[in-house]
């Protein structure tokens, strides 16, 4: 592992956790890799962003199912509390959104308005006047915030898109096709409101917009979520940053998956890094400082013969300005010690088990909803059996909404009858949230001591 | 970090298609044929900044991949490829004594094991053993031989003759201790962990030694006839095959060329014959040095004159400071260039002066 030299420390470290040794003919190799990013990433000699150069885009559902249980009126205070946290100097757009988008602030032509007190009143004002009427077409809204963002080149954009409903008014392709449009332009963090909106829409553009997704079934609770957000969003002092893989000629990604804080699957979003042979480059959006993020990774490569050593994979940072910040190395080598090769890391096993948790959970729920109650308490009973090995509370909680535990250890269960319909979605939406494997002191790196340790010194 | 350079003598055409060559190039850039450029050590090369560790390409030009001939990364591996294409020196810096290890290029795993430690008065110990290849688990041998010498002599008085014979009878205790399961690269077949092993003490004016089987001693003394300045002179019997026939009045050349050359007649281990280790007592000068290494070494370069002639390539001019880790390490890279086809081990400290020289003159090698 190694870093760059700052005089305030790197801007970001990486560190992998993987075993290296891969039995003869093996040819699949898995490792964790933590990134963290520096808690001062100036003192790093690192350009990070300021108020001045943000830009957000609040996109409101204004349908007509907008009007039942007083949902519009706590969109309207969430509008308006993520305005009154907007520092000053943030560029800022309100979008109304139901069969098509409008842009209702700013309205004198610009693309967006510059947070101050009297921008922000005007704001208020303008989100107070919005009415509930129309239909959903989520594909339209996110046209919008692309085509205002692409007027302000060089920003760190993001966006919160709350909704209450599906895509009703829009083909799915339309949809799909208007994210597509999105990827990388700027962050969207969606928030359904109510129980009638569908998790698997929402979670699609929250993961490939690099946001987070989650249930407000109260709609009291709009206006802490919406601050949240933007007090998040403006934490981002690290813009645009990629997660770079090299890996060797003839090497294949099976995945790439960040597995903490949740579980967002990257393989298919690479594209080629610019200038650099066998390496492709992964957005991952900004960062807060001190924040860190672990990575699962499983290549396929050539196996090597027993005692070759390979790079498997360089994973590196890179910044908005191409720097590469730090890079960690995950590597194989061939072994016909089996004591050495059938060791699975502790980091790598805990994460298989993450993204399996999160697998059960979401096809326990489907299941559910198709009413096969058997393959539902199957898969449920396994989401318990690894919230519970893993100490998964709060996945572990919402799972005691959906089955009665009979025991949690072999994953027995009972699909619990008439269950609520906003815990059900609740826990499919977190379902992707991950905890960290505690560090008990035997937990080793990956870059263990090879086992024929040349001159044994005295 | 570049390869250990080698100084061409002569060739300056590619034998096989004609092209020219690069000054020491030993591979044709054109059609890829050995040039047959024989390796002499630069006297200059490698010396210059003796803090920067050596890395060995295992690569048939420097910088790129010896399978795919890619350019190699600054951490050693193959762009394309992704194979580990350098490996560093392992190096135990103890300040005036050092050894220095590598698995060489041919085998999967470093069998050799160095030690160095000093006695109460401050005398250097040195050890290197190395593992029979043809033997379960010879690298736990090996390592187990050279702790458990080393340990016996370290921060004692030095007992002499019997203190290297009892350091000796404890490495075969302990390599006699290694279990001959769980090795995969060698069936359990009945035969137990070998090793040899040589123990050097650089006592005051004397150098005193013990080993078993073929891992040598040598003394390297300051030589204003010798053509790099130093001449090397072996202090140690081999116990091998070669051995007995040169004893039997065969040529050196032919009895180490002969098929069973390299064959050893004495090891440590269980299986192995009845302990007799050769103990010996070579008086020392100020200045010289003490080094011990392993056949994957002296294999290339076999007899006193030709290692004096490496090892000059490595050494200060005599009287200058003498930095024995680099110095080792720089021994144990040529080894790997000249063809790695052993481990290789190598520890070298400088001689004590005896107790009638004077003290002032003693070489004080940096730190």
């Amino acid at each position: 592992m190694t870093t760059t030299d700052a005089p305030g420390g790197a801007p970001f470290t990486a560190e992998t956790f993987q075993n290296q040794y891969l039995a003869a003919g093996a040819d699949v190799v898995d490792a964790v890799v933590t990134v963290a990013a520096a808690g001062d990433p100036a003192a790093a000699g690192v350009a990070t962003t300021g108020a001045a150069d943000r830009a957000e885009v609040v996109v409101i559902d204004c349908s007509g199912s907008m009007g039942s249980s007083r949902k519009m009126e706590a969109a309207k205070d969430a509008a308006q509390a993520a305005v009154d946290v907007l520092d000053d100097g943030v560029s800022f757009a309100i979008v109304a959104g139901d069969h098509e988008a409008k842009l209702i602030w700013p309205i004198d032509g610009r693309s967006f308005a510059v947070a101050d007190d009297d921008d922000r009143a005007s704001a208020r004002e303008a989100i107070a006047r919005l009415q509930p009427a129309g239909g959903t077409a989520i594909g339209t809204w996110l046209d919008l915030a692309r085509r205002l963002f692409a007027a302000v080149p060089g920003k760190a954009t993001h966006a919160i898109l709350l909704t209450d409903g599906r895509n009703e008014h829009q083909q799915p392709g339309e949809l799909a096709a208007a994210v597509e449009a999105c990827r990388g332009l700027f962050q969207c963090d969606c928030r359904g409101v109510g129980v009638d909106w569908e998790v698997e829409e929402l979670r699609g553009i929250a993961t490939a917009l690099l946001g987070t997704v989650d249930i407000v079934a109260d709609p009291g609770r709009l206006a802490a979520d919406f601050e949240a957000m933007i007090a998040s969003s403006q934490s981002r002092a690290l813009p645009h940053v990629s997660l770079r893989l090299w890996s060797p000629e003839g090497a294949v990604l099976d995945s790439l998956r960040q597995v903490s804080p949740e579980v967002v699957d990257l393989t298919a979003t690479g594209t080629p890094a610019p200038g650099v042979k066998l390496a492709r480059d992964f957005l991952l959006g900004g960062w807060t400082p001190g924040e860190s993020r672990d990575y699962h990774l499983r290549i396929t490569v050539r196996a090597g013969a027993v005692g070759d050593e390979m790079l498997a994979g360089r994973v590196s940072l890179v910044l908005a300005d191409g720097t590469v910040a730090t890079q960690a190395l995950v590597k194989a080598t061939w072994t016909d010690d089996r004591e050495l090769s059938t060791r699975m890391n502790r980091q790598v096993a805990h994460y298989t088990g993450q993204v399996e948790l999160a697998d059960a959970i979401q096809a326990g729920l489907a299941a559910a909803k198709a009413g096969d109650d058997k393959t539902a308490t199957v898969k449920l009973g396994r989401a318990v059996q690894i919230a519970a090995e893993s100490g998964h509370d709060d996945t572990m909680r919402l799972l005691k909404e959906m089955v009665e535990v009979d025991d949690a250890e072999s994953g027995t269960v009972r699909l619990k009858a008439g269950a609520d319909q906003a815990a059900q979605m609740t826990l499919d939406t977190r379902s992707t949230r991950t905890v960290r494997l505690g560090k008990p002191a035997a937990e080793q790196p990956g870059e263990a001591d090879p086992p024929e340790g040349a001159g044994s010194g005295t | 970090m570049s390869p250990t350079a080698v100084t061409e003598t002569g060739t300056s055409a590619c034998p096989s298609c004609g092209e020219a060559l690069m000054p020491g190039a030993r591979f044709c850039e054109a059609c890829g044929a050995a040039t047959g450029a024989p390796l002499v050590p630069d006297p200059e090369a490698g010396l210059d900044d003796p803090t920067e560790p050596v890395e060995i390409a295992l690569a048939s030009r420097p910088g790129t991949c010896p399978r795919c001939d890619a350019p190699i990364d600054a951490d050693g591996y193959c762009t394309s490829c992704g194979h580990k294409a350098v490996e560093p020196v392992d190096v135990e810096d103890r300040g005036s004594l050092a050894y220095a290890t590598h698995r060489g290029r041919r085998h999967h795993r470093n069998e050799d094991s160095g030690a160095v430690a000093t006695t109460a008065e401050g005398w250097p110990v040195l050890v290197v053993s190395d593992g029979v290849s043809a033997s379960p688990n010879p690298h736990r041998a090996s390592a187990a031989a050279v702790t458990a010498a080393a340990a016996r002599l370290a921060g004692v008085p030095f007992g002499g003759a019997e203190a290297v014979a009892a350091a000796v009878a404890a490495a075969h205790a302990a390599a006699t201790a290694i279990p001959a399961g769980g090795d995969p690269h060698w069936p359990e077949d009945g035969t137990h962990p070998a090793c040899t092993i040589v123990v050097a003490v650089a006592a005051a004016g004397r150098v005193v030694t013990a080993n078993v089987g073929d891992a040598r001693g040598h003394l390297l003394r300051p030589d204003a006839a010798a053509p790099g300045g130093w001449s090397a002179c072996q202090i140690t019997s081999d116990d091998s095959v070669a051995a007995a026939a040169v004893a039997a009045g065969a040529d050196p050349a032919e009895a180490l060329a002969g098929p069973a050359g390299h064959a050893i007649t004495a090891w440590l281990g269980a299986d192995a014959p009845p302990l007799d280790p050769h103990v010996a007592e070579f008086p020392t000068e100020p200045g010289d040095l003490v080094m011990v290494d392993s056949d994957g070494l002296w294999n290339y370069a076999p007899t006193d004159a030709a290692l004096g002639e490496v090892a000059a390539g490595f050494l200060p001019a005599p009287g200058e400071p003498v930095r024995a880790a680099a110095v080792c390490e720089r021994l144990v890279a040529w080894a790997v260039e000249a063809g790695g086809a052993d481990n290789i081990c190598v520890a070298l400290a400088p001689a004590v002066p005896g107790a009638g020289a004077d003290p002032s003159e003693r070489e004080e090698p940096a730190p």
